[in-house]
């Protein structure tokens, strides 16, 4: 290990620091499936040390200017909060499945719970993340997030009624056959497209909030990024390229029909015919064009959402700051494409085993392609005060699947 | 080669600035010793804390009630320091640092998952299933049945009168078992028509059993339709819907923990495949349960392995007809799916049975 006292600039141009990840598939899968033993052995118990293992080698793996990260989870207050978690989780489906009717009130009744379940979970996060021995911390409040939701919150809520509503009101028009059924039918797609329309601006309070509240020992992060930047990222990976990709497939299926000489009707029929008779006598043909669909299919239903979390990574990152410190994200889309579809092919092959090393692989790439513009020295950061910290909320989260990464 | 005692250049942080000053660490006498520019310090070895190894990433040595630290990176130095200081791997730490480990944790896991749903699985079941109150199990049933009878099930066709005899033989049976009880007034024998499935009858967990007209085409003997409905009422008495409802339950829930990362679809069909109809054994113990029933009403199990010769000839017979039918090749897979290979073991067990015991 070098010092780096020798690598500070004359001047104020900054200097990149790329993420490093130490980390291989082979090591962590010798880590997951040692601790998955103890686990299953221990009925669960084993799980949380389990966790503190895995958080520490992504962690202690993940190398900024020589310098790794670090994770100082406790397994005991994990343990805590995973039992606390369970016992949640047990109770709402017990509700659900045996008294039904009482779900809706007690999930209502629960929700205020949420923010503050969101702000413990970032706070444990954060303040178990280590730098150069200074940890992390988070400063949002739970009042300061129901703050930044309420507005786009209530807009939801309403929209969520009315799409409730009308969606009644349709059915029974429309079996009714009522005049009125194309007007309740446009407000129910209206509130639709609404609610469509919302989650970039929930994303992008959400986003603003989790960064604006980060700190690095006593320095604040900073983001300031723009509410259009996420619906252009949005709209363009859930409405534009699957349109554009649509557009290219019927030009490709005109461009087929013009050469194979279909101009009439007739002779569409005739083609859909020959066609068909040359599929149904061939079973191989129609299990391996089955097989082909369900692959694009599921191709689609990973990558885009891969895509979308690739910019948005790029488009937060690239719009922070910590002190004179900037970051960078330039992850593309080929790259996360070609892991998350390699990724899938082989975990459906393997039966899920190569799960590790897709991790790994993901970890890494996400890592590399990420840096640090450091102006100066890294070593002027200051220690905050320490706080307290529980797993209550992380482990719930965790549970509940809240999607809550930095 | 002369042993030289063990140092080597790490990086020393204070835990309250994020500054980075360079050490020298060495081991005498029971301490591990700092030198650097900014001066050196010495650690009672036993205070020093040194983080587990992740791959090829630097270790920590913390010091016990202290935020400062040592970053170091791996290699023979290091190692050769941390044995100075008395250092030792834990057991788990080991154990995932060696290849021929991982093999045997992964043929470990895939033992005791085996085993758990070959016999935990079962077990456990059988342990909740009479703790599972009926009405729960009713409202499940009923849910059911409305969409089989949208999707499969057609109204009956029989007549009234033949109905009422069926009916009037299924609740002298059911009456014969105080044990069907719990069942209340959800015990009740329902008819229904299904070309689509064929000859069948089927007990649902919160008690209804449904006889197809299909299968009172196929026995001409009432007294074998009869002997089909104790079979099914000994998977009432065992609770075998309500126990397989309960294994499958558990099996989706961790095919889908376990595929959670892959696809959703892939845990359901998982699920699926591994819980298709009532275990061998269950089906076993709802034949004994019926051949009991009939010994103590005067009949023979003969009965009910006659009617069991009937379907089985009828399944094989629409599966043969299927197979002619070039339509119906979807429908191979299913089929596949829900035959039972050991009907005629069943068959040959309820002939050795002697008619009284
Ligand atoms: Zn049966």
């Amino acid at each position: 290990m070098q010092s780096d006292s020798s690598a500070v600039p004359p001047d104020d141009a900054p200097v990149e620091h790329r993420l490093q990840f130490t980390g291989t598939g082979g090591e962590y899968f010798r880590i997951w499936i040692v601790n998955l033993l103890l686990s299953i052995l221990t009925f669960g118990i084993y799980s949380a040390w389990a966790k503190v293992r895995r958080e520490q080698y992504f962690h202690r793996n993940t190398l900024l200017d020589g310098g790794g990260f670090d994770y100082h989870g406790d397994p005991k207050a994990i343990l805590k909060g995973r039992i606390i978690a369970v016992a949640l989780l047990f109770i709402l489906s017990l509700v659900e499945k045996i008294a039904h009717d009482f779900y809706y009130p007690v999930v209502l009744v629960a929700s205020p719970l949420v923010p503050w379940l969101m702000i413990r979970s970032f706070i444990f996060r954060s303040r178990n993340t280590s730098f150069r021995g200074l940890h992390f911390d988070f400063h949002g409040t739970y009042m300061g997030l129901c703050k930044a939701y309420l507005i786009p919150l209530i807009v939801l809520i309403v929209l969520s009624g009315t799409m409730a509503y009308f969606s009644e009101q349709a059915a029974l028009e429309a079996s009714r056959q009522s005049e009125r059924a194309p007007y309740t039918g446009a407000i129910l797609l209206g509130s639709m497209f609404g609610i469509f329309l919302l989650v970039p601006a929930l994303l992008y309070r959400f986003k603003a909030f989790q960064f604006n509240h980060l700190a690095f020992g006593a320095s604040r992060f900073e983001s300031r990024f723009r509410l259009r930047s996420f619906y252009g990222i949005y709209l363009g990976v859930f409405v534009l390229l699957p349109l554009f990709a649509g557009l290219i497939l019927a030009s490709i299926s005109v461009g087929i029909a013009i050469w194979a000489g279909i101009e009439t009707r007739e002779d569409l029929f005739a083609a859909i015919t020959v066609l068909w008779s040359i599929l149904k006598g061939n079973e191989i043909l129609i299990w391996s064009l089955i097989f082909l669909g369900s692959l694009i299919y599921i191709t689609a239903l990973v990558v885009l959402p891969a895509w979308f979390a690739a910019l948005l990574t790029n488009l937060v990152w690239n719009n922070t700051r910590l002190g004179k410190h900037r970051f960078k994200s330039d992850q593309t889309l080929w790259g996360v494409s070609w892991i998350v579809v390699s990724n899938l092919l082989l975990m459906l092959i393997t039966l899920g085993l190569y799960w590790p090393w897709a991790k790994v692989r993901l970890t890494r790439y996400r890592a590399e392609r990420a840096a640090l513009l450091a102006v100066g020295s890294l070593d002027d950061f200051v220690a905050g005060a320490t706080r307290e910290k529980s797993a209550i909320g992380e482990e719930v989260a965790d549970i509940f699947d809240f999607d809550i990464a930095f | 080669m002369p042993t030289k005692p063990p140092s080597l250049d790490a990086c020393y942080y204070d835990g309250l600035s994020s500054r980075r000053r360079p050490v020298r660490l060495s081991v005498a006498g029971g301490y591990l010793l700092l030198d650097g520019p900014d001066g050196g310090r010495s650690v009672l070895a036993a205070a020093v804390r040194v983080s587990e190894a992740h791959g090829t990433a630097p270790r920590t040595l913390r010091f016990a009630g202290e935020s400062a630290f040592c970053e170091a990176g791996q290699g023979p130095a290091l190692d050769a320091l941390l044995s100075a200081l008395g250092y030792r791997d834990g057991i788990a730490a080991r154990l995932q640092n060696r290849w021929r480990w991982a093999f045997v944790s992964l043929a470990s896991v895939g033992l005791v998952l085996l085993a758990a749903y070959l016999y935990g699985l079962p077990w456990g079941a059988r342990l909740i299933a009479p703790h599972v109150p009926i009405a729960a199990m009713r409202s499940l049933s009923d849910e059911a049945l409305a969409q089989l009878d949208k999707y499969l099930l057609k109204p009956t066709a029989l007549p009234e009168e033949r109905r009422r005899k069926l009916q009037d033989g299924f609740q002298e049976l059911a009456a014969a078992d105080p044990a069907l009880a719990r069942y209340g007034d959800s015990l009740a024998l329902g008819f229904r028509a299904s070309p689509r499935i064929g000859p069948n009858a089927f007990a649902l967990p919160g008690g209804q059993i449904i006889l197809l007209d299909e299968l009172v085409a196929l026995c001409d003997d009432d007294a074998e339709i009869l002997a089909i409905l104790s079979h099914e009422l000994g998977h009432l008495n065992k609770r075998h819907s309500i126990r397989m409802l309960i294994q499958s339950s558990v099996v989706a829930a961790i095919t889908a923990v376990w595929f959670g990362d892959v696809s959703y679809a892939a845990g359901v069909v998982g699920g699926a495949l591994l819980n298709s109809g009532y275990s061998r054994d269950m089906e076993r113990e709802a034949d004994d349960y019926a051949a009991g029933m009939l010994r103590r009403r005067g009949g023979s199990p003969a009965l009910l392995a006659s009617a069991l010769e009937k379907l089985e000839a009828s399944h094989l017979a629409r599966r043969a007809e299927k197979e002619r039918d070039e339509d119906g090749k979807s429908g191979r897979i299913m089929d596949w799916l829900s035959s039972h290979p050991d009907t005629g073991e069943r068959i040959r067990q309820l002939r050795e049975n002697p008619a009284a015991d």
